[in-house]
């Protein structure tokens, strides 16, 4: 283990701000190959008697808390970094690029998907599996990240998996076909005109689930390998 | 054993020598508190590992900047004063002169005092 690692998770678990703590631990291990360096000069182990000479991991980690770092925005706010955040994103996404999608296609306007050149066509591909079936692991993945580097186990977490996967399962860019005519930026099923409310409830549950699914098992084995490797 | 950091009235004081230091030219951490000790015939220590939560402190107020900078082969992070930092340190300055001479003014007054109290009332006493 590089020295000063007890250090930072010590401090990552207070819920100072990441970035700080990396600066802090590099400039301690910079700190200690100086004082090593002139320690050797009195024989022995002179990277010991440095070490010792930095005092003990409570006294850096109480040194750094008594002057009221940074604290990670994740452990101030954690409602918008893993509730409000993901939620504005996928809505902001799906409807921007709806609507830069219907601007890109006006031309086009009264043609269908199938009907326009393979260039045209391979966009609307690209573009709903972006939004369809990319953007929801993105962020779910990003919410993951976040709050392992924190060491977080905050139930905030888990509600921002869980709204990631809802409003990720019914926000999605669509190009119009036989039954929804428009381009749009949800996933709305209908039948002969009309939405089908119980359809697009099916829909959005079952996208929902099993992004949920496969976010929360990721969370849960990735944690439990944190905690055993701390 | 770590060096003890000085004891509570101490509060301030690495603040005040980091800023003193600072005036004269960049420096990078180690080399402050080396400083530190040397400047002040090792009455004044900053704890090894502590000087850098004070100086990311300073920073974080503007009163420091600091930038990388690869010296022999070595890559640091220097600090530097700010306009701000200088004004901080004159203002911390003044007022620990303030504080010594009047602290020092006390000090005499009472060794006086003392010395009233032991030589000359004591003499006096014993004469009786």
């Amino acid at each position: 283990m590089q020295p000063f690692e007890n250090v930072r998770e010590e401090l990552l678990k207070a819920g100072i701000a990441a970035g700080a703590i990396n600066r802090y631990v590099i400039e301690l291990r910079e700190h200690l190959a100086d004082l090593t360096a002139k320690e050797r000069g009195n024989g022995g182990d002179a990277m010991a008697r440095a070490r010792t000479l930095m005092g003990s991991d409570t006294q850096l980690v109480q040194a750094m808390l008594d002057r009221k770092p940074p604290r990670a925005l994740s452990v101030k706010a954690p409602w918008a970094v893993f509730g409000l955040a993901p939620v504005v994103a996928i809505v902001a996404l799906s409807w921007l690029i709806a609507m830069a999608m219907m601007r890109l296609m006006w031309p086009m306007r009264d043609l269908m998907p199938a009907q326009m050149p393979g260039s045209y066509q391979a966009l609307i591909a690209g573009v709903t599996i972006f939004t369809g079936y990319l953007i929801g692991p993105l962020l779910a993945a990003t919410s993951i990240a976040i709050a392992l580097r924190q060491r977080l186990s905050s139930a905030w977490v888990w509600m921002g998996l869980v709204l990631i996967a809802l409003f990720s399962g019914f926000f999605a860019f669509h190009a119009p076909d036989a039954e929804r005519p428009m381009y749009g930026a949800a996933l709305v099923v209908m039948h002969g005109g009309r939405v089908d409310p119980t359809g697009t409830l099916i829909l959005v549950a079952l996208r929902a689930g099993i992004l949920f699914t496969l976010s929360a098992i990721a969370w849960r084995m990735l944690k439990a390998r944190q905690t055993v490797t701390t | 054993m770590a060096r003890e950091p000085n004891p509570n009235f101490m509060a301030g004081v690495p603040e005040l020598m980091i800023l003193r230091l600072l005036q004269e030219r960049e420096m990078y951490g180690y080399e402050i508190v080396q400083a530190i000790r040397a400047e002040t015939g090792d009455v004044v220590s900053i704890g090894e590992g502590v000087a850098y939560t004070v100086l990311h402190a300073l920073e974080r107020e503007g009163a420091l900047k600091s930038r990388r900078r690869r010296v022999e082969g070595r890559s640091r992070i220097y600090y530097a004063l700010t306009q701000a930092g200088l004004k901080r340190y004159q203002n911390l300055a003044g007022t620990w002169l303030t504080l010594a001479r009047a602290i020092q003014t006390v000090i005499k007054q009472d060794s006086f005092q003392t010395f009233i109290q032991t030589f000359i009332m004591g003499g006096h006493h014993a004469a009786v």
